[in-house]
């Protein structure tokens, strides 16, 4: 039957390339669109597990809860009523035992690397200009071990920050919004603990504003001899084998030890969210497709069938059995589907591939300055599996109550 | 090929309205029938039942001393497509295909259209209208149209030809075209053949004539 289906959808022109057109465009669309979205999450989410760490080791800084602090001073006491409730928070902002972190983690085989930092919030000064930046000091080896950082780097690298003392790399954007050049010395101020310059010897682009125009990077001895405070380590960044596995490391860590462990998916847990959101945005889409191409074959293959009811006698009256029928009409709908989503496949990778020339502005979501698109296989297997599928669907209701049709209730009624 | 009606009835609607009472006939293999008589004296609805296109709500038909309502449905259209032609009054032509892809329409079921090709352009060389192979029913005139429709019946040489009117919708010319080519049909393939006409002229090339007068036979 596919010679005969072939030939009805060519005599009528003009309704095929229409339905052809709405699965075309219903596909590439979803393939453009999921391409950015995914483009960007992918962006992202090689930001958050490569170019950052897989968990994070902090001090715990907590806020004070009147429950926590009731059974800590009245055990037994279920009769306590509070004048003023106690607030506040407590904790350090240094990590406690940092030899037996690093014995801990030397010792787990799901730990590939590990590195120790010094978070410090610093007043950068370059001239006039003055700004509030994070510093953070790094062992650059053991930090190189854990992080992805040398892809992000402009001017420099990380390796230089071993070369020598009261060296940085600074945020491009920093630099720039600072007016100073590579060579140049800012000033780095902690209040009443001094200050000190350091020589910016390279620069970095993220590709995120908030990060490219406010962390500094330096040696980890550099930014304790400023924060005048020799062997205080803040947070632990760690890269385990598998980076599945961060939530379930995370949390064994957390409930262990009285520091804060998190895992990349609890750091970043809000854009994480936002991922949802896409997701939800990308499959609303799907649906959108299928319900566009599915209502377009299905309104042509019922008028269709209405049309070609004499010819479905004749081809019973002739030997076609009503599975011939019903496949004459159902092929028709999945060669729609086929073609339809095969184009679309097509022009929503071309469109791909000209999205992902476009430059972005600084600050915005980029990989080396291009529009991030992902071309993942699943987005183009998801788009024309969508699209057959849903033709196909669509035919079989009016494919099927084309097999029904008897040819004496055809002639009769005719 | 031998067709039995024994005590065919056929009844429609609600309350069950019967059209036809009883019939019981024999047509022996290579007869030329006809089936006449007024409008709604039943003619059509027997030639249907007779053909496997329509059941009878009581009595039976055999081919060949068979019951052809014991037959499953694959059994039915197997023997629709190699044993029966069917001519009707409207020529029921496909008209996204070409005159000689619509006469190979039937061996189309069994993939056997390359096998007929020969067959099928012998019969419109027949029917003179071998010149016009390739072109579209649309492009053809009503007797032309129904020419191609009886050679379409005929490609697989079915033992018996139902044809319904098939001079209903023509000219006198072309209607006598037509009658012509079943005769002969008759004559050279031996094939039996069931016609209703109204046309006492073109019942009278008939070998014999079944006249139904109001769903019983007269």
């Amino acid at each position: 039957m596919n010679f005969l289906a072939i030939r009805y959808l060519l005599s009528k022109k003009k309704q095929t390339i229409l339905t052809l057109l709405g699965i075309t465009l219903g596909t590439a669309g979803y393939i453009s669109i999921s391409g950015i979205m995914l483009g960007f999450q992918t962006y992202l989410l090689d930001q958050f597990i490569n170019s950052d760490c897989h968990v994070r080791i902090q001090a715990r800084d907590e806020p004070v809860t009147e429950p926590e602090v009731r059974n800590l001073l009245f055990p037994e006491g279920n009769s306590i009523h509070w004048i003023t409730p106690p607030s506040g928070r407590r904790g350090e902002d240094n990590i406690d035992n940092v030899p037996g972190w690093t014995e801990r983690l030397s010792k787990d085989p799901r730990v590939l690397a590990y590195a120790l930092q010094l978070q410090i919030p610093v007043i950068t000064q370059f001239a006039k200009v003055t700004t509030t930046t994070q510093l953070i000091g790094i062992n650059p080896d053991d930090q190189l071990r854990v992080s992805n950082l040398e892809p992000y780097m402009t001017v420099g690298s990380f390796k230089d920050l071993s070369k020598g003392a009261n060296q940085i790399m600074v945020g491009e954007a920093l630099l720039s919004k600072v007016g100073a050049r590579i060579g140049d010395y800012l000033v780095l101020s902690l209040g009443n603990k001094g200050s000190q310059p350091f020589k910016v010897i390279g620069t970095f682009k993220f590709g995120m504003k908030r990060t490219d125009e406010g962390t500094i990077y330096t040696r980890l001895v550099d930014a304790q001899s400023l924060n005048r405070s020799p062997s205080k380590v803040s947070d632990i960044t760690v890269k385990l084998i598998d980076p599945e596995i961060s939530l379930p490391f995370a949390q064994e860590l957390s409930a262990k030890s009285q520091e804060l462990v998190q895992s990349w998916e609890q750091i970043n847990e809000s854009t994480l969210s936002v991922f949802k959101t896409q997701d939800i945005v990308r499959y609303s889409m799907t649906i959108a497709i299928l319900v566009v191409a599915g209502f377009g074959i299905f309104n042509v293959l019922s008028m269709t069938v209405t049309q070609k009811r004499k010819e479905i006698a004749i081809l019973r009256s002739i030997g076609y059995e009503p599975f011939d029928i019903t496949e004459l009409f159902l092929l028709q709908g999945m060669i729609l589907g086929f073609i339809g989503g095969l184009i679309g496949l097509i022009i929503g990778f071309i469109i791909c591939k000209l999205l992902s020339t476009i430059e972005v502005s600084p600050g915005r979501a980029m990989g080396m300055g291009k529009m991030m698109i992902s071309f993942a296989p699943r987005i183009y297997l998801i788009g024309f599996t969508t699209a057959f599928a849903s033709s196909a669907f669509s035919s079989f209701i009016p494919a099927r109550s084309a097999g029904k049709m008897e040819p004496m209730d055809i002639m009769r009624s005719d | 090929m031998k067709i039995e009606a024994r005590g065919i009835k056929k009844s429609f609607g609600m309350p069950p309205q019967e059209v036809l009472h009883g019939i019981d006939f024999i047509i022996n293999s290579g007869e030329f029938i006809a089936l006449t008589g007024r409008s709604g004296s039943g003619k059509s609805t027997l030639l249907y039942i007779l053909s496997t296109l329509d059941q009878a709500s009581e009595g039976k038909v055999l081919f060949d001393d068979e019951d052809a309502s014991t037959w499953d449905s694959k059994k039915v259209h197997a023997f629709r497509n190699q044993k029966l032609g069917f001519v009707f009054q409207f020529h029921y032509l496909l008209p996204e295909l070409s005159v000689l892809e619509n006469v190979l329409l039937p061996t189309m079921k069994t993939h056997a259209e390359e096998k007929n090709k020969t067959r099928a352009m012998e019969l419109l060389d027949i029917f003179g209208i071998a010149d016009k192979a390739a072109r579209f029913s649309g492009q053809l005139s009503g007797g032309e149209q129904q020419r191609v429709a009886i050679a379409r019946s005929m490609i697989l040489r079915p033992k018996i030809l139902f044809a319904d009117e098939p001079t209903g919708n023509l000219d006198t010319h072309n209607g006598d075209l037509v009658m012509n080519q079943l005769k002969k049909i008759h004559e050279e393939e031996k094939t039996t053949i069931v016609l209703i006409t109204h046309d006492p002229d073109f019942a009278k090339l008939a070998g014999r004539q079944i006249n139904l007068i109001d769903g019983s036979i007269g």
